[in-house]
């Protein structure tokens, strides 16, 4: 009954409420620390901010191994195959 | 002829000493700089002049009284003749006209407070205005104008009547109140006052409508709409206008005249509680219903939307009225709850635009969309990085022993890799 009333007072909300649970719990199954608390259901804020966090986190593991390529790609000749894979790496 | 001109210029003392005053001193040179003509082409009207600039000068606050009378019985004698002369005198003056034209803009922006009052003065002082206009360009502008000078009378006109009003009329008021706003200013107490009052009238209804009363459903609207206003910043405006219009027609302040400036000042008025609840953003889009606010709570409540529907029954309910106390507390802390948990997962959203790139998307579903490729690819990379890493130290003799196990581990494009491993 109430479910009834808030699908009439919100035809739109309610497609893209689904889509942003659906849209979160594929968060959820990406970030790490959450996949194995799965079942439970967890707030959309704590998904937003793991996933802040992860991606900060990836980035600054980016930064670090682009950072030992270039090193590594010193120290290598530059016309080998191994210096172009690694300048892709880096982009 | 001449006798003519000395009053003119003494007209254009008037204003232009006062206006120079405020702040437009490129005018008043280039007005002095006529005057110093004229001056000169008449001996004895030299010293008749000169001596009244004087005077203006030393009181500058107090010439706008001494004008007016002065102005209103010379005005009506010299307004044509000042015309006629004024045409004459047009090239002479016409680089200073021109000029005005684009000081009009800068004292539109400069002078809009001092505008807005400036209305319901022009309503009263239209004929000494006009008279004291002095260019004559200006006159005969501000003749064709005072019919809409005169139409803006009330304050609550006042703000309608930014934009629609021709720079022209402006400028009169500019030049011929100029000269009036000092005393004005002091004298129409009661219509700035109204236009103060209004505002405070304003901040007061709205931050009345919060108090509990009668109204409590309109009250636990109003709050309602505040919070969800705070935190969709797409509707902040126009909810609160809205529920400051119903707050001002349930406490019965303002009126029709009151509303314009009520919606006027309650987009500053309710920034502050806006503000104050948390969500600092300015509007995003402004325009929106109620209806897309509603529909902006509940896509927030994605795990209680429930909530959300006991939101609104609670809401139903309250309107008649039944258990009306308990109802509306449970709902005001409902609400506060929501406010709160949609609060910072706004904050969280925003957070996670600023660290996706290239993310132009405004809309909740499509960011998180942008989010979770953006969280694949970046994964990816870091495993593909760790991987090349890992090839490099492969060359040096020793760690060969390694590479089967990477190549076994990593499955992706190393094929190469071992290839040249194994050389």
């Amino acid at each position: 009954m109430s479910s009834r009333r808030s699908r009439q007072a919100a035809g739109v909300s309610r497609i893209s409420d689904d889509q942003i649970i659906e849209l979160v719990a594929k968060l959820r199954q990406l970030l790490p620390e959450i996949r194995d608390r799965r079942p439970q259901k967890v707030s959309a804020s704590k998904v937003l901010q793991e996933t802040c966090n992860y991606i900060r986190s990836l980035h600054r593991e980016v930064d670090d191994l682009s950072e030992r390529l270039s090193q590594l790609l010193s120290t290598i000749d530059a016309d080998s195959p191994e210096a172009a894979i690694i300048r892709s790496l880096i982009m | 002829m001449n006798h003519c001109v000395p009053d003119f210029e003494f007209d254009d003392d008037h204003s232009i000493p006062t206006s120079s005053v405020l702040n437009r001193p490129r005018k008043s040179a280039m007005a002095e700089e006529d005057v110093m003509e004229l001056l000169w082409q008449n001996g004895p009207v030299v010293l008749h002049n000169q001596n009244q600039r004087s005077l203006k000068k030393s009181q500058p606050s107090f010439p706008a009284d001494q004008s007016a009378p002065r102005e209103i019985p010379s005005s009506h004698h010299h307004q044509q003749e000042q015309q006629d002369h004024l045409f004459m005198q047009e090239d002479e003056m016409a680089s200073w006209l021109h000029y005005p034209l684009n000081d009009t803009n800068f004292d539109s922006d400069f002078c809009t407070d001092l505008l807005y009052p400036a209305p319901c003065i022009t309503s009263t002082t239209t004929t000494t205005a006009t008279a004291t206009a002095t260019p004559p360009v200006r006159a005969t502008r501000v003749r064709d104008s005072r019919p809409q000078l005169n139409t803006a009378t009330t304050v609550a006109s006042a703000p309608p009547l930014r934009p629609p009003i021709p720079p022209p009329p402006r400028r009169t008021e500019n030049f011929g109140l100029f000269a009036r706003h000092m005393p004005r200013e002091v004298a129409s107490g009661p219509s700035n006052s109204k236009s103060v009052t209004i505002r405070e009238s304003t901040v007061v209804d709205s931050s009345d409508t919060p108090a509990p009363g009668p109204d409590s459903r309109a009250s636990e609207a109003m709050r309602s709409m505040e919070g969800a206003s705070g935190v969709n910043n797409n509707n902040r405006c126009r909810n609160t206008s809205g529920a400051g219009a119903a707050a001002t027609s349930s406490g019965g302040g303002g009126g029709s005249s009151g509303a314009r400036d009520l919606t006027m000042c309650e987009m500053t008025v309710t920034s502050s509680p806006g503000g104050s609840s948390a969500s600092a953003e300015p509007p995003a889009q402004k325009p929106a219903a109620e209806d897309r606010k509603r529909k902006g709570r509940e896509t927030d409540d994605e795990y209680h939307s429930e909530d959300v529907e006991l939101e609104s029954a609670d809401a139903k309910k309250q309107s008649r009225g039944s258990t009306s106390a308990k109802r509306s507390r449970a709902a005001e802390v409902h609400n506060l709850s929501e406010r709160r948990r949609r609060d910072r997962i706004n904050e969280k959203m925003r957070a996670l635009q600023e660290l996706i790139p290239r993310c132009n998307k405004s809309d909740k579903a499509s960011m998180l969309d942008e989010a979770i490729e953006y969280l694949k690819s970046l994964q990816l990379q870091v495993q593909m990085m760790s991987m090349g890493c890992g090839v490099v130290p492969m060359m040096f003799p020793g760690v060969q022993q390694y590479m089967p196990n990477m190549g076994m581990g990593i499955g992706m494009g190393m094929g190469m890799g071992r290839a040249w491993i194994w050389e």
